[in-house]
């Protein structure tokens, strides 16, 4: 399976445009024999209500392209849209409020403001818009944190898998379109992994939450309802209702193809 | 080791660059002052020497009076030039007069003001070998002629043939210029302004006949100053001298360098204030250096390096900075020098123009403090440096933890305590150096707070910071917690300003308390309804029929002058007035504590309460007085008086009988006339001020007051010595502020993370820039708040020790008060541009990939 044949739009659920797409996207840096193809014509959509998980090797290009579609940086060749907002013509400022209204952001580390407690690290997105919090919608949110009277308290007096739980909340917050994590489990036990994961699942089963995953740990990729293989750039595969085995015989195959390493 | 220091600079070269500032403006000012006083002063010795250079010996009385503004000595008779020209090898012998009188300029004002160079009027010596002078034309002859100083002559637009106005005690005199003079290939005397008269007009014009200030000798070749002087010394009269020309010299020379060497420490104070204020620049950099490099220095603990090398190349890391840094100062300080000398030039104070001297001294000096303090402000950041555990390598940053520890505030506590009782003692206390005790405990008290201030920060940026949350949403509280995270950082960047604004605080206080004194003893005290007043003083001050004209006239109902001059009173010189008792107790508030004031006569003394406590006297005591032309008396004291006007009280007052009878002619001129009118109502004051106008207008320097213009000329004398020490602490706030800039720089590269998930999750570039800025107002002002309170307790404790020289009122300048707040936070959000600027910049994707 080739980079464009995997782009078959998957089923809208609602009929709606996907949470979010690119078309032919490409990232290079540098020229000549530096040139360095991060992202290699990659077409790919992410549909709504849908978790999926992106998954490849170290310098595959994941995390460019989660960047890319997040507004973090920007494309060389193609498009990304979030909904039907092409983020081309977005100036700066744009950009800017579309991240703070229509994306979540989990990061591995460093999620959290650490002079804001936790309730206001999970508002902050909306009190950066200067908008009102819904409070039932809130009051949903910091139910599912479980973090009970501690959301007053600051990053630092929360342990590891809290302070993960308050950067999932903070994403939901403001009902975005769509929630990107890069390797949110990846600085975390097993056990407060899966509770995050856990809670990203139900976001996506409950609330109807858009999220798309970084990450290279097959367990937390087993997860998502979807996963889109990475190499060298290029989408290679694309696995509906993956689990652990079926993602780690994935990778194996694919760790056969890409003999020998590149680098992206 | 070494290497490690050299690369921790070339890695920390941007930050280090603010205590680089913080230092070298110190060290430029420290240099810059040095360097122009020393060229001033070694020009001025060269003046001297010049000036005096045809002198061998000089013959003149022994009798003088040691004032604050130089020794005033007693004349020589003319009799005594015979004498000591038939001396053997004596070639040249003549009187030398030296008198004050004000050349005019064509709109017949003074061409030199009050505060500008010297003015002098000399007599023309016939012999060569005394007379450096060249005249172009011819010299001066007759009474009516007159010879000026090439630059005079320009300044004024004189030239050979025109007729000249001159100011002397009997009105104002017209001559003919006959000459214009060079003093060898100078345009001046020493850059004062000369007139030259031919002796016995100018004699007259002093009012001197037949007395000379000395008598200079110039000697034949082969003979010696000394064996020359020892001649002239064996023939001249009891009551005078005759001491070489050299020591002539020497003797100008080292009054000049007294004089010059007041302003140095002046200057010099200055400048220790901004190094002070530099060192908490220093230290707050050097700290968060360490903070930031403490993972860098557990790795070398961890792999062995000791405590010691730490320590040591934190330290060399100073040392070369400071180096660095002061010898750029050195060199900034030589054009800063310069650019003063230019200035002081251009305003008329100049000497010959000889070059720049660099004193070794300056250089050393000035490197050296520099240094020195850069050391000695990084000290207790190495020393934290050195004791970071290896195991800190492994963990993330350590936050400040010191912030609220009790050590901290009892020594903070402590130290201010000491402080306050230094100042304490300086102000209120008995002791010789109490400048220096004052000094140390405003210092101790700066440096006090300073170790409080992580205790007092935190409180003071939630109070300051409290709108901001409310009115700035998330930016505001993010602002407000920024402050307040790293107390110490804070507070140290604070207090840099604090010293700063304290200082500017203090001065406004006491000069806002001694201008309400002052008005408030005025409106007390004065009964008269005009004051004439003028910047001259001895010869160019008010002529007595100034007031005799004004007596005279009908709507006038007293005149009462007070003239002034030093005389020895029991041995130390002090200002003598001169009064007429029952005139002047019309116009001013004079109240009897012992005897009579308006009855003293013959040789009474009236004195205030506070001199008759401190000097044991009582009525019928007796003092001695010894005047410089007429010999020495006995004073009785007949009154014990108090009056608030003038502040710190009269002092000796005697009737002018006396006085005139004791100074000669030249001084018998009132420093101020004192007008009460017969009519007082407003319409009679308003009526009577075109006549009195007409009177004062032939005057030069004379100024016809009302009194809401004499409290506002009152008011102003000290407004010219403000703006000076405003611009002098300017500096100290300069870098100050420079100090802001750094730590938000820094905090800001420390925070890289954090803006860039601020700015990941949707804060925008001005709602990060909105933080900085806020940030940094809070820290501007918690600075100014602190300076604001410590400088009004030390002006309030300047104005209560004052109270005995008459500065009975505390007055807060609310106004210019609540300016310099304002002024303090527009700061702040200057401060925050360039940090704002960085943080909003900020690259998302690199700041959050930074490990």
């Amino acid at each position: 399976m080739t980079a464009t044949e995997t782009a078959l739009p998957t089923p809208q659920p609602d009929g709606a445009t996907p949470a979010a797409r690119t078309l032919h996207a490409s990232k290079v840096y540098g020229s000549g024999d530096t040139e360095v193809r991060a992202l290699d014509d990659v077409t790919v959509d992410f549909s709504r209500g849908v978790f999926t998980a992106i998954m490849g090797p170290s310098g595959s290009g994941k995390s460019t392209l989660m960047h890319c579609i997040a507004g973090l940086d920007t494309l060389t060749g193609g498009q990304v849209f979030i909904g039907d907002v092409d983020l081309s013509r977005l100036n700066e400022k744009q950009l800017t409020t579309l991240r703070r209204d229509t994306i979540g952001f989990v990061f591995q580390a460093y999620n959290l403001v650490p002079t804001l407690t936790a309730a206001e690290n999970i508002t902050l997105p909306l009190d950066l818009a200067g908008r009102k919090v819904d409070q039932s919608w809130y009051d949903t949110v910091i139910g599912a944190v479980n973090l009970g009277d501690r959301v007053g308290h600051r990053p630092s007096e929360l342990s590891g898998g809290q302070q993960q739980r308050v950067a999932v909340a903070r994403a939901l917050a403001s009902k975005p379109q769509i929630i990107f994590a890069d390797e949110p489990t990846g600085n975390l036990d097993s056990k407060s992994g899966s509770e995050i994961l856990q809670f990203m699942r139900s976001a996506v089963d409950d609330f109807g939450q858009s999220i798309v995953m970084v990450t290279h740990d097959p367990v937390a990729a087993s997860y998502a309802d979807r996963v889109v293989f990475l190499a060298d750039g290029k989408v290679v595969d694309d696995l509906a209702d993956p689990t652990a085995d079926t993602v780690l015989a994935r990778m194996r195959t694919l760790g056969e193809d890409l003999s020998p390493e590149t680098k992206a | 080791m070494l290497k490690l220091t050299l690369r921790g600079l070339a890695a920390h070269k941007v930050r280090l660059v603010a205590t680089a500032v913080a230092v070298f403006l110190g060290v430029a000012f420290m240099c810059g002052t040095q360097v122009l006083t020393g060229s001033v002063s070694a020009s001025f010795d060269k003046v001297f020497a010049d000036v005096y250079a045809q002198i061998d010996t000089v013959a003149r009385s022994t009798t003088e009076i040691k004032t604050p503004f130089g020794d005033e000595r007693a004349k020589i008779d003319a009799s005594v030039v015979p004498t000591v020209a038939a001396v053997p090898g004596a070639e040249a012998a003549e009187g030398q007069v030296i008198g004050q009188i004000r050349v005019l300029d064509k709109t017949g004002e003074p061409l030199v003001q009050a505060n500008g160079p010297p003015n002098f009027a000399l007599n023309w010596l016939t012999a060569p070998e005394l007379n450096g002078w060249t005249v172009e034309g011819s010299p001066p002859q007759g009474p009516d002629e007159i010879v000026l100083d090439a630059r005079t002559a320009r300044d004024g637009g004189y030239t050979v043939g025109e007729r000249v106005d001159v100011a002397v005690p009997q009105g104002t005199l017209s001559f003919r210029v006959v000459g214009i003079a060079k003093f060898g290939q100078l345009e001046t005397w020493g850059g004062a302004q000369a007139a030259l008269f031919e002796t016995a007009t100018l004699q007259e014009l002093v009012q001197e006949p037949g007395k000379f200030d000395w008598i200079s000798v110039a000697g034949a070749d082969g003979v010696s100053q000394a064996e020359l002087t020892q001649r002239v010394a064996e023939v001249i009269p009891a009551d005078t001298q005759a001491i070489t020309g050299a020591e002539f010299t020497k003797e100008s020379q080292t009054a000049f360098q007294q004089l010059i060497s007041i302003f140095n420490t002046f200057l010099l104070t200055f400048a220790l204030i901004a190094l002070f204020v530099g060192s908490f620049i220093i230290y707050n950099t050097f700290s968060i250096i360490v903070a930031q490099r403490t993972k860098e220095l557990a790795l070398l603990r961890a792999i062995g390096a000791s405590r010691r090398q730490v320590l040591s190349s934190v330290l060399l890391e100073a040392l070369t900075v400071g180096l660095v840094a002061s010898a750029i100062g050195v060199v900034l300080g030589i054009f800063l020098a310069i650019g003063l000398n230019a200035l002081l030039r251009s305003v008329g104070f100049a000497g010959p123009d000889t070059p720049l001297i660099v004193p070794p001294s300056a250089v050393i000096s000035s490197l050296l403090v520099g240094t020195l303090i850069t050391l000695v402000s990084a000290v207790f950041p190495a020393r934290k440096a050195a004791t970071v555990a290896p195991v800190a390598a492994m963990r993330d940053v350590a936050i400040d933890t010191s912030s609220r520890s009790r050590v901290r505030l009892v020594a903070g506590l402590v130290i201010v305590a000491l402080g306050g009782g230094l100042l304490y003692l300086g102000l209120f206390g008995n002791t010789d150096s109490s400048l220096q005790a004052i000094g140390g405990g405003a210092a101790a008290v700066f440096v006090g707070f300073a170790v409080l201030g992580p205790v007092i920060a935190p409180g003071m940026s939630r109070f300051l910071g409290w709108p901001l949350p409310r009115f700035r949403g998330v930016t505001g509280r993010l602002a407000q917690e920024n402050a307040i995270r790293n107390p110490r950082r804070t507070a140290s960047t604070a207090s840099a300003l604090m010293i700063g604004v304290g200082l500017v605080v203090f001065i406004a206080v006491t000069a806002d308390s001694l201008k309400a004194s002052t008005t408030d003893a005025i409106d007390a005290a004065v009964k008269g309804q005009y004051v004439v007043n003028t910047s001259g003083f001895g010869p160019t001050a008010l002529p007595p029929s100034l007031a005799e004209q004004m007596r005279a006239l009908p709507a006038v109902a007293t005149a009462a002058g007070i003239r002034g001059g030093f005389a020895n009173i029991d041995g130390d010189a002090q200002i003598v007035l001169a009064v007429t008792p029952t005139d002047v107790a019309q116009v001013i508030d004079f109240k009897d504590v012992d005897g009579r004031f308006t009855g003293i006569s013959g040789n009474g003394v009236a004195v205030t309460e506070k001199q008759a406590t401190d000097n044991g006297l009582t009525l019928g005591s007796t003092v001695s007085a010894e005047f410089l032309q007429s010999g020495s008396t006995t004073l009785e004291v007949q009154s014990i008086y108090t009056t608030q006007f003038p502040l710190q009280g009269a002092g000796w007052i005697i009737s002018q009988d006396l006085y005139n009878q004791y100074f000669p002619p030249q001084q018998q001129t009132d420093q101020a006339v004192y007008v009460k009118l017969v009519d007082t109502s407003t319409e009679g004051i308003a009526e009577a001020r075109l006549a009195l106008e007409a009177i004062v207008a032939p005057f030069p320097g004379a100024e016809l007051q009302d009194l809401t213009e004499f409290k506002q000329s009152q008011t102003d004398q000290a407004n010219t010595f403000l703006i000076i020490v405003y611009v002098l602490l300017a500096l100290a706030v300069v870098i100050a502020i420079v100090g802001v800039i750094n730590t938000l720089l820094l905090s800001v590269y420390e925070r890289t993370r954090e803006l860039g998930l601020l700015r990941a999750v949707g804060m925008s570039r001005g709602q990060v820039r909105g933080s900085v800025r806020w940030e940094s107002v809070i820290i501007a002002l918690i600075g100014t708040l602190l300076g604001l309170l410590i400088g009004l307790v030390f002006g309030w404790a300047l104005v209560r020790a004052l109270k005995d020289e008459g500065i009975t009122v505390f007055s807060i300048p609310t106004l210019q008060l609540v300016l310099l707040v304002m002024a303090a936070g527009l700061a702040g959000v200057g401060a925050a541009l360039y940090p704002a600027f960085r943080a909003g910049r900020l690259n998302i994707l690199t700041a959050i990939a930074t490990e």
